[in-house]
């Protein structure tokens, strides 16, 4: 399941960056305007995979875990309601939240790369350790900061480019 | 268009990742939990220094090793002990298990001074389990006691976090506790001072 969802991330990033940079402008167009409902999807897939993480897996959330959540399923709810409203403004609320969470992401992946920072493990869920290592580098919080990065790449996109007219046709 | 098919590639992804979940892996015989009985009076957390429960005198343990082999420790049998606690799935005692057995392949352990590790906090969802193979595969010959599911004999010890070390002298009174990890100087020091404990006793008779 971590493979998929890493697999995912990689597609999502990829695909992104891809189509906004040398995609057709047909394509270009399509993603400016469902770049606000693929950052909502990858809220909604992130937050399904932290879930299915700690409730069905078993895996007990560390405090920067926690840290992490607090940034990521409220966006859940505020990009919900942005896509049915068709609200650009969402992205001054939305983009400081995945900001704050991919800074916190970022973090916590550090500390799990260089765990000589403490001597100590805490005895309840210490953030230093790696509940999954997926292709030996990806761990849960670079999966929470490719989430987030992706959510702000999306909202960019969404907000700072409008949509090039196709030609009419003659 | 474009939304509708990366719902698509996320729906099909997530329902084919649950199909191709794998189950969790059988292991060994070994125990990795046991029913545990403390007797005596639980030592408060440890705080650092200086630590209350110095001189306070630690509960006797009945477990298991990982053998499933009952042990019944007392701690006041006359032998200075100095007790780690650790935990598998913590990276600072995954580094510091390596540096406690070739301390001991590389010393001689004085008489009446014995080093006991303590299994706790096991959770088979976490990396690194199970511990007793864990333990073997980093060269630990001697016996590996566990603790219950509830942690109660690191609780009754104070643990505060891992790994975790305490010094008992041979009337089964706190010497010293330290936690975190430790150089070789700081676990020769631990085995001294438990070594002078024995000394002390001695003397005073």
């Amino acid at each position: 399941m971590a493979i998929l969802f890493t697999v995912l991330l990689i597609l999502g990033v990829v695909g992104t960056v891809t189509v906004r940079f040398a995609g057709p402008q047909t394509l270009r167009n399509e993603l400016q305007q469902s770049a606000l409902p693929l950052a909502w999807l990858v809220a909604i897939t992130a937050t399904a995979g932290s879930l299915y993480f700690s409730e069905v897996a078993g895996y007990t959330p560390c405090e920067f875990c926690w840290y992490q959540r607090i940034a990521m399923y409220p966006l859940v709810l505020t990009l919900g309601v942005a896509v049915r409203r068709q609200d650009p403004t969402v992205i001054y609320s939305a983009i400081p939240l995945a900001v704050v969470g991919a800074l916190i992401a970022l973090y916590h992946y550090q500390l799990q790369l260089f765990p000589d920072q403490s001597s100590l493990c805490s005895s309840g869920a210490p953030c230093t350790f790696r509940w999954i290592e997926t292709f030996e580098i990806v761990s849960i919080p670079l999966m929470a900061f490719v989430s987030f990065s992706l959510i702000i790449m999306l909202l960019l996109i969404n907000n700072r480019t409008r949509p090039v007219p196709e030609e009419p046709h003659r | 268009m474009l939304f509708a098919g990366v719902i698509g590639i996320v729906i099909f992804a997530i329902v084919l990742g649950f199909f191709l979940s794998e189950d969790s892996e059988d292991y060994s015989e070994d125990i990795e939990v046991a029913s545990v009985t403390l007797s005596g009076w639980p030592l408060p957390v440890f705080q650092g220094s200086p630590d209350q429960a110095t001189g306070a005198r630690a509960p006797a343990i009945s477990t298991k090793t990982t053998l499933d082999e009952t042990v019944k420790l007392n701690p006041a049998d006359g032998i200075a002990r100095v007790i780690g606690f650790f935990a598998h799935w913590c990276p600072h005692c995954q580094r510091e298990i390596p540096r406690i057995t070739t301390w001991l392949d590389e010393n001689n352990l004085p008489n009446r001074v014995e080093v006991i590790i303590i299994s706790s906090a096991v959770d088979s969802t976490a990396p690194n389990y199970p511990p007793s193979a864990w333990l073997r595969r980093e060269g630990w010959q001697g016996p590996i006691l566990v603790d219950n599911a509830a942690t109660d004999i690191a609780t009754g010890y104070g643990l505060s976090g891992f790994p975790y070390w305490v010094v008992l002298g041979g009337e089964g009174k706190v010497i010293t506790r330290t936690h975190g990890a430790l150089s070789d100087a700081e676990f020769s020091s631990l085995v001294d001072q438990a070594l002078q404990s024995l000394t002390n006793n001695t003397e005073n008779r």
